[in-house]
Formats: C-alpha cells, structure tokens, sequence
C-alpha cells in the first residue's frame, strides 16, 4: 500500500538522516541538543532512540571544536552530519567551515574526500533578533568549495539531506525555522508535504518551476518561495500571471532556469531572507544582465532584508521582512502599474 | 493507514507527541489539523478492511 502521508520539513530531515545511517555506519551526527532533544528545531527526531550515543551526539556548547572536529572526522573516512545549531553562531567556527572544510579538496589535489554536512536553522520573523535571525546564505554561497542547500519543503528537505550526505564534498544544508513545522512555530500550509516512503535523492544546481506564469518572473529561496506563492495569488486576482521559481540550491545554481524564465516574461523579481547587499538577489540579477540585458522589458526588483540588524521589535522586524503585499507592489511595479 | 504510523502529532504546552495508529485501515479525521482538544476528545475513526 503506497502511502499518502504527510511529513513536515522536520520529519522528512530525520527521516532522510535515518535512511542514510541505516545503510551507511560511517554517517553520524553531532552536535547542541540533537541527541535526547532530537534537534531543537526537530531536524534529529528519533535519531539517539534508534542508533546510540555512538553515532548521535550531543555536544558541550563549542562550535569551534566540534564544526572542526566534524571537518576531521569526514576527511578521516566517516561522513559527519554536523548541526550549527543557529547559522548566526558561525562566527566561532567559520574557519573550520571556509578554510578547512571548503578548501581542502582542492589543496589536496582531490586526494582527500570532506563528505561532511552541516545543517543550520535560519531565518527570522518570530522576535528572536539580530543574532538569532539571520539567514546568510550569501555569506556561505560567495565562499568558493561549499555547497548550499535550501528547501522549502518536506519532498524537496529530504531529497537533498540525502544528496547532502552522499556528496563527497562539504554541503551547507540550510533550513529555515519557520518551514520545520513544529507545533510551537507556524509555518505555511504548503512546507508540508506528501514524502515517498523510500529514499531519495534530488540533484543539486536544479530549481523547480513552481507555477507557472507568462507576465512576471519570481525568484526566490526557502521561505520566501512560500511568500512568493502568495503575492503570486494576489496578483492573479489582478489578471497578472506569475511565475515562481524555487532555487532550492545556491550553490550549484540554476541559472539556465531563470534566464528561461526571464526570456519568457521580461520582468524579474527576487527575493530572499538574507541582507539585500552583495548577495543572492544581486547575482540572479547579474547573472541575466551578463547573459543579456535586453531580456529586461523593466529594471528588475529586489526585496530582501535591508542592511540593518534584523530588530527585536516585532513591528520593526515584520517591517524588514519581505512580504506577499511588499512582493506584489514590486511585481506591479515592473509591469508599470501603480503599486 | 498502516498500525502504527503516526495520525497526528499533539502539542500540549510545547511538548509534543505522536499519536500512533491502533489498527491499519482507513483514517476518518474527526479533528481537523491545528484544532484544540481536550482529553477524551475522539480525533479519528479507523476502519478496517
């Protein structure tokens, strides 16, 4: 009897996690609160229950030894799933991350394999401030040697946690709190998913076309994806067709998919979580302005966090977020109508 | 449904548990997603066969 079942982002992390460790002993985790806790964001549900202390540890409150101690431990033959409990906290331990992990394949002429995974929550919107908001993924992308991931949802979480801990090479694996699906966080209807039972796995660098449209393109990550769908619907009722790209990878990134997509609408929007300068929503839009400008029929628009720490104060946060309404006006905006 | 699978997941003041179903049948959700129960509540029928 095939299933129908529906797994949240959370579950099908753990569930892929436990697939991988079931067929490969060299996987294991490590890292705050994964083992008794099961993750505090529920990404290591189950896991200590069924493999042991052994293989699922709980780490003392020391990024700086255990991220270089999972760089060791992949380049020593096992393949370590390493959580940085909050991708704000990587201060302490980005050497190990983007000097160690990152670059060591290559300075060892690719005699050495780093096969290791680190997974980080990101992301804000729920009154945690600046350094428990961020979500950085221009920071991880920009650095040469690291792959990046980021679903947003559960089909698409476990299907690249897979790919994640398969590749030989060192992968950020990026989730963002607000799409786990825990009981005391909401997140949107959609993050959820229906999840095959079996393994899988999804290819990096392969964006998902997730509706299509003829008269706007969106192009988003993670979260935003969802506040994308949701301006998209807004915007229908307007008799405006959008079309919403889901990258799910930054690095390797599909480029090719929004070109297409731009070649086809004219008008380009991008958004994401992360501080707006230097990053994602700039090099989308670098990448079609290279390619050819003149696929452009409106300046494109970026929505993304201004560069300011991400404030406590809810109205303060909810106003640098981006949003459906913030999404939409931009939209309109490329195809010149009032926002 | 097959026994055993998780029905739902409850929350009760920020711990949560997996409700696990009795028998494999057909589900037949009586609470629906996010609703507030209290003890006793009945949230699914499953029926076999």
């Amino acid at each position: 009897m095939s299933s129908n079942r529906q797994l949240t982002v959370s579950r099908a992390i753990s569930e892929a996690i436990a697939q991988e460790m079931r067929v490969d002993p060299s996987v294991f985790v490590m890292g705050e609160d994964i083992g008794t806790y099961g993750g505090i964001f529920g990404a290591t549900g189950g896991l200590l229950a069924e493999f042991g202390e052994e293989r699922v540890r709980d780490t003392p409150i020391a990024e700086t030894g255990f991220i270089g101690a999972g760089v060791g431990a992949a380049m020593a033959g096992m393949r370590p799933i390493v959580e940085l409990m909050f991708v704000d906290f990587f201060g302490v331990c980005m050497d190990a991350i983007y000097n160690l992990a990152a670059k060591n394949v290559y300075f060892s002429g690719g005699n050495c394999k780093v096969p290791l995974v680190i997974m980080t929550a990101t992301g804000g919107g729920y009154c945690d401030a600046g350094q428990h908001s961020q979500t950085l993924h221009a920071t991880f992308a920009h650095l040469p040697g690291l792959k990046v991931v980021a679903p947003s949802n559960a089909y698409d979480a476990k299907g690249l946690m897979a790919a994640a801990i398969r590749d030989d090479s060192p992968v950020m694996f990026m989730f963002h709190k607000g799409l786990q699906g825990l009981a005391w966080m909401a997140s949107p209807e959609e993050a959820a998913t229906a999840v095959p039972e079996e393994s899988y796995t999804l290819p990096f660098g392969q964006a998902r076309v997730v509706r299509s449209g003829k008269d706007v393109t969106l192009v988003a990550l993670s979260m935003m994806v969802h506040r994308a769908m949701e301006a998209a619907a807004a915007l229908e009722k307007q008799g405006i067709e959008a079309e919403v790209i889901d990258l799910r990878t930054l690095v390797p990134l599909d480029r090719e998919t929004v070109l297409k997509s731009v070649a086809k609408t004219g008008r380009l929007v991008v958004v994401d979580e992360d501080y707006r300068s230097f990053g994602l929503t700039a090099e989308i839009v670098a990448s079609i302005a290279e390619e050819d400008p003149r696929l452009l029929k409106a300046p494109p628009r970026r929505l993304a966090v201004p560069d300011v720490p991400i404030p406590y104060s809810r109205p303060m946060e909810q106003f640098v977020l981006p949003n459906a309404e913030t999404i939409a006006a931009a939209a309109r905006a490329t195809l010149g109508k009032a926002a | 449904m097959s026994e055993g699978a998780t029905v739902a997941e409850l929350m009760v003041e920020k711990s949560s548990f997996d409700v696990a179903a009795p028998a494999a049948g057909t589900l037949r959700i009586a609470v629906p997603k996010d609703g507030t129960v209290r003890p006793g509540t009945v949230i699914g029928r499953i029926e076999s066969g």
